[in-house]
């Protein structure tokens, strides 16, 4: 239940972070009902929540000042400065609270207390005549343990089969929570069959609601007795028989066969409280006249992500047809339209921009998470860290973020569980006794980086090394860099851990990370020093369907790429080709090495004489990649592949060229990583 | 063959924690956080019991079991309301529109279990 604990935590920080803003914003305008109805509605769910998880005193809260709320909605209060207060700091208290990750102790009871006071005297000066707005915190049962007697009856008619209720099972059920006595009697009137049943447990009325649940509006439910009636022989009696003559029981003549015992008279309804029927009738007129909200004051919306994904859609379909137009006006010479389409660009990429910005959400949300993590884990394995977050206002594409939970989940498991160092250890070797695991992320360029530093014990290279000739993954002489040996740890079921630990089993799960980052177009690295640490690089797009590219072209294949990740582009004559030394081509006096798209692509024909070269980085590696042209900036509308494509190695996907034709996307980070690629241009790489 | 269950609460810890509950007694759970996601599993496919809050943005429990039940292959389809909503009215709207069952919340993750599987004795 822990892990829902958490999650709970979460959900509820963000809540109270939006809580905070309405608050704000009604101050401003304290007649904005909407704002009014989002601020219920916010104390609503996180009051519903608090108490399933446990946190009764924050859902008290929550209940008592969503009362003052519902007074609002109804009209019946007005929104002041101090109401706004009350509430802010309601906020605030519960925040500190939550975040510690427990209910209202003992350390914040006193505050807890005056909060509830100032609140409750608020009411009660504002509302002499509604005196019934703060409850007690705990409103205990009482009779918890005694035997009570049930009085149940409905009639099994239409409705009752409508709702597909079997009495089979609602008898089954009820033979569940107590001894029951059940009698099936005609009704005078009509020749329906009326059930009447008598349960004797120790149960509380909810339990007997709840074998009803589905039929609370058509069964009476009462509490005869807080005994068991079924010792007492002149009520065994009376309903032995009317059993016999089919005959309805007088429950008021029941009623007074126990003597002076203290019955509760009133009618219960499905929550076990009495209601006041002129009341409710007061509230629904009161809700009648509320203020309609009015349509300009709308400041948030909520909208679901599905919505955004087909406006990006859209908008990718328009980019493609702006570049067709384009082309045509090229082509023909429509002077007078060139203007146009200069406009109608600029317009589709503030588009663009405003689209993905609002897709945008602030890692923010995953920190909150790994901070309890963090505690967490290290307390529950005895190790001293401190957790150090920085860039949190770093934003990405919601949907990245969703899928970056797990894997940076199981990044920070990874390190705290076997990175870093027990506090013993730690000071034996020289270190500081508080271990430190950062998160930290921003922004590069197009691209957004995460790292998570941990200052532990590193990885060993040695282990790994063994580990992977074992396997046969490579041979006793072969070289590897330390990147290409870290990279063996994403390897499916690559584990160099010797147990595998309850908080996380290393190596099991890094090929799924590996995995899901790069699902998000990502790359992960990961650097490490024996002894002083380990550093996890993530590189992810900060969006994923519309990206700049640059468009060139081999024989009558056209390629795109990415453009943050082009260096230079420059021309490569024949000359230069055959002054190279080992496919090295001297680039502004630095030496890089080079592939041919054409031979990588395996496309035919003959090279043109004069070719360009594309120099490309990522990864902090650097290779050239020779193409016949290279044909101008380019928006591709990114298509991943899917089907027997989605393995292609060098591509991340397709996009359609603005005349029709196909054009693939390449991915950098595969092309600058693969050796073999390399190797086959006949180069030495590393 | 396993019961198929949707869960409706614009609360994702709520949903999450009814989810895995359920799943472990072995039921499909589709599940939905916005009561417009929720009416797209209602497609033909099999479903057996809508679990569902009151108060939602765009649409409460019983407009939704309403939209829901309006297809004839629904319209026995068992509701389930978990509500912290304490108006009477609103019960009252839920059984109009079909939902007869109302558990308040907070509820205890047992009893609601035992509540769904009640329903499939």
């Amino acid at each position: 239940m822990t892990d829902f604990k958490d999650r709970f935590i979460a959900d509820a920080l963000e809540l109270l972070a939006k809580l905070e803003k309405s608050l704000l914003m009604l101050e401003v305008k304290p007649d904005n009902m909407l704002i009014v109805e989002e601020i219920f509605r916010g104390l609503h769910s996180l009051k519903g929540a608090s108490g399933m998880y446990g946190f009764n005193k924050i859902g008290h809260l929550m209940h008592i000042i969503e009362n003052v709320y519902d007074e609002i909605r109804d009209g019946r209060l007005k929104v002041e400065t101090e109401i706004v207060n009350l509430s802010l700091s309601v906020v605030d208290f519960t925040n500190n609270v939550l975040k510690l990750g427990e209910d209202v102790s003992d350390s914040s009871l006193s505050e807890f207390t005056i909060i509830e006071k100032q609140i409750s005297s608020y009411l009660s000066e504002v509302s002499n005549n509604n005196e019934s707005v703060s409850e007690p915190v705990n409103e205990e049962v009482a009779n918890d343990n005694v035997e009570k007697t049930y009085y149940i009856t409905f009639n099994h008619d239409e409705e009752f089969e409508k709702r597909g209720i079997k009495l089979d099972s609602v008898f089954k059920e009820l033979k569940e929570v107590g001894t029951v006595v059940s009698i099936p009697v005609k009704d005078d009137d009509s020749n329906i069959e009326v059930w009447e049943i008598f349960v004797v447990t120790k149960a509380s009325p909810e339990d007997i609601d709840d074998v009803f649940i589905f039929m609370m509006d058509i069964v009476t439910i009462e509490l005869l007795a807080n005994e068991n009636l079924f010792k007492n022989n002149e009520f065994n009696t009376v309903i032995q028989n009317n059993s016999a003559l089919k005959q309805k029981n007088d429950i008021h003549y029941l009623r007074n066969l126990i003597k002076g015992e203290d019955l509760q008279e009133e009618k219960m309804d499905d929550d076990g409280e009495v209601l006041n029927e002129v009341e409710a009738e007061e509230v629904k007129e009161k809700e009648l006249e509320a203020p309609k909200p009015q349509k300009s004051m709308i400041n948030y919306l909520r909208v679901s992500a599905d919505k955004l994904d087909e406006q990006m859609d859209l908008l990718s379909e328009l980019v493609t047809a702006k570049a067709e137009l384009r082309l045509i006006v090229e082509k023909e010479g429509y002077e007078k339209l060139a203007k146009l389409i200069e406009s109608i660009d600029k317009t589709t990429n503030r588009f663009r921009k405003n689209i993905l910005n609002v897709r945008l959400v602030q890692i923010k949300t995953l920190y909150i998470m790994f901070l309890r993590l963090v505690r967490d884990i290290s307390k529950h394995l005895g190790k001293n860290v401190e957790f150090i977050a920085e860039g949190l206002e770093t934003e990405l594409d919601k949907n990245i973020i969703d899928s970056l939970e797990s894997p940076l989940t199981h990044l920070i498991r990874n390190s705290l569980d076997h990175g870093i160092e027990y506090p013993e250890e730690r000071i034996k070797v020289g270190k500081k006794e508080r271990a430190t695991v950062s998160f930290k992320t921003y922004r590069s360029g197009s691209e957004i980086i995460i790292e998570i530093t941990d200052d532990g014990r590193g990885i060993n290279k040695d282990k790994i090394r063994r580990k992977a000739i074992d396997r046969g993954l490579i041979n006793e002489e072969t070289e590897l860099t330390d990147k290409q040996l870290y990279d063996l740890i994403f390897l499916p079921g690559f584990s160099t851990a010797q147990n595998l630990s309850e908080v996380s089993g290393r190596g099991v799960g890094m090929d799924v990370v590996k995995r899901s980052i790069n699902q998000l177009r990502g790359e992960v690295e990961i650097q490490s020093e024996q002894g002083k640490g380990t550093k996890v690089l993530i590189k992810l797009p900060m969006s994923l369907s519309i990206i700049d590219t640059l468009l060139v072209q081999s024989g009558n294949q056209y390629f795109a790429i990415p453009l943050p990740d082009i260096q230079k582009c420059t021309m490569l004559q024949e000359i230069d080709l055959q002054l190279t030394d080992n496919n090295q081509i001297k680039i502004e006096e630095e030496l890089v090495p080079y592939i041919h798209l054409r031979s990588v692509f395996k496309i035919k024909g003959q090279a043109p004489s004069s070719q360009k070269v594309v120099v490309i980085r990522s990864m902090e590696k650097e290779v050239g990649l020779v193409v016949d042209s290279v044909i101008g900036e380019y928006q591709a509308v990114l298509k991943p592949f899917d089907g027997y494509l989605i393995n292609q190695q060098y591509l991340t996907g397709a996009s359609l060229l603005a005349d029709g034709q196909l054009c693939v996307i390449l991915d950098t980070g595969k092309l600058v990583d693969n050796s073999q690629l390399l190797e086959a241009a006949g180069k030495v790489v590393y | 063959m396993a019961k198929t269950i949707v869960i409706v609460d614009d609360f994702k810890t709520n949903t999450v924690v009814i989810r895995h509950a359920l799943h472990q007694k072995g039921f499909e759970i589709l599940e939905a956080n916005e009561p417009e996601d929720a009416l797209k599993f209602f497609d033909g496919r099999q479903i057996d019991l809508m679990v569902t809050d009151f108060k939602m943005p765009g649409m409460t429990g019983a407009e939704l079991t309403k939209a829901v039940k309006a297809k004839p292959q629904y319209a026995n389809m068992p509701v389930l309301i978990l509500s912290s909503e304490k108006s009477e009215q609103c019960k009252v709207d839920a059984r109009a529109a079909g939902a007869y069952g109302w558990l308040n919340k907070p509820f205890d993750i047992n009893r609601f279990l035992k509540i769904v599987n009640s329903i499939f004795k």
